[in-house]
């Protein structure tokens, strides 16, 4: 994967990054260094990127395996890159004032924010609409395990949108 | 809310971000030429720094163990501190390897599994260090010291080494990953120490393990 398409690859997925790091780290400033750490570990693992492979397996299980370490590891300070100034890598160019829809995400983001690190990546992949075989080549399980946990998942999802104070 | 209207709801999301996130192409660029200090750069910065200064401290124990060689109680105690910081090189050295077959393009389990137990194996180089316990009792004692020493001398000396071969056996029993998920006071002992991302990595080796259970 040269230069090119390694740039192509980030924009063709920025969306899903940026969801991730949002899902893992609600701090600007540590989503901020979420995302840089992934977009290294993705341009580092790109050079031995076996084209065989499936590609969307091969991104998510990067992206969630540096999320959670991250996630995981004390935040420490002076771990980001200084770009200096008020530079971001990631930019709301048009951030529009609350819809419905924007807090109904709002809500959908905190409730995936609360859930732990593994059952975090399940509900992502999920959302994502990942096939349940490629959800459980991506974490490691079994098809069966995914479709158990998901569906427990789904009931705490459903419950915490029930909630009167929710409507 | 049935499960289709939450993968609508993420799929606006995506619409919005598609819309209006903007990638900052030219700090991009500096992420790819700029190291980022990973997770992975952590663990192995802290396990070359523990080699870096075991042979520093190896040096030293060698010089020393040469200067009392004809002091044979001395010198079996400075023999056993060699050894025992030799064997915890090893395990760093081992861990150092473990750590470079890490790779974030694995399954997600297996490569957590892998980060917590390095994470968390400290735990089993501060067993093997405190085999030498007993030996900080007997390292200063010269021929001259058990010849004039007296009453006085081996009344402290020998309840201070069943005290610290006491102590030493049960930590050696007790410090395992294994035991800290179920024994509180072991748990509270690293804590105690300063390891608190020790115990948390053996936590998450037990979250991965429940996760990885069809129930």
């Amino acid at each position: 994967m040269n230069d090119a398409e390694f740039v192509q690859l980030i924009r063709d997925n920025k969306g899903i990054l940026f969801k991730i790091s949002s899902s893992y780290c609600r701090n600007r400033d540590d989503r901020e260094d979420l995302m840089q750490e992934i977009i290294y570990q993705l341009w580092k693992s790109a050079r031995s990127f076996d084209a065989n492979r499936k590609f969307s397996t091969w991104m998510y299980r990067i992206a969630l395996n540096v999320a959670i370490s991250f996630y995981r590891q004390q935040r420490r300070a002076g771990l980001r890159i200084a770009f200096g100034g008020e530079l971001h890598l990631m930019e709301f160019a048009d951030d529009r004032g609350e819809t419905d829809t924007e807090e109904k995400i709002g809500m959908l983001q905190q409730f995936i924010s609360e859930q732990n690190e593994l059952d975090k990546a399940l509900m992502i992949l999920y959302l994502e609409e990942r096939p349940y075989r490629e959800i459980a080549e991506i974490l490691g399980i079994t098809e069966t395990n995914v479709a158990t946990k998901l569906s427990r998942i789904k009931g705490r999802l459903k419950q915490q949108f029930l909630k009167p104070s929710n409507h | 809310m049935i499960m289709d209207e939450f993968i609508q709801l993420w799929k606006a999301y995506d619409a919005k971000l598609e819309h209006s996130l903007q990638l900052n192409l030219r700090l991009l660029k500096e992420v790819q030429t700029q190291k980022t200090r990973s997770v992975l750069r952590t663990l192995t910065a802290g396990r070359v720094l523990g080699i870096v200064l075991g042979v520093l401290y190896e040096i030293i124990l060698c010089v020393a163990c040469w200067f009392v060689r004809s002091q044979p109680v001395m010198a079996i105690s400075i023999g056993v501190f060699i050894v025992v910081t030799g064997i915890a090189m090893g395990a760093y050295w081992w861990e150092l390897v473990l750590i470079g077959r890490i790779g974030y393009a694995e399954n997600i389990v297996d490569t957590q599994a892998k980060l917590a137990g390095i994470q968390s194996s400290i735990i089993r180089t501060l067993r093997i260090s405190w085999i030498q316990l007993p030996f900080w009792a007997t390292f200063f004692v010269s021929n001259e010291l058990m010849r004039k020493g007296g009453p006085v001398f081996w009344a402290v000396e020998i309840p201070l080494v069943l005290a610290f071969t006491v102590i030493a056996i049960i930590l050696f029993r007790n410090l395992t990953p294994e035991k800290m998920e179920s024994r509180k006071w072991v748990r509270k002992l690293v804590q105690g120490t300063g390891w608190k991302s020790v115990t948390r990595a053996i936590g998450f080796m037990q979250e991965i393990k429940e996760f990885k259970q069809e129930v």
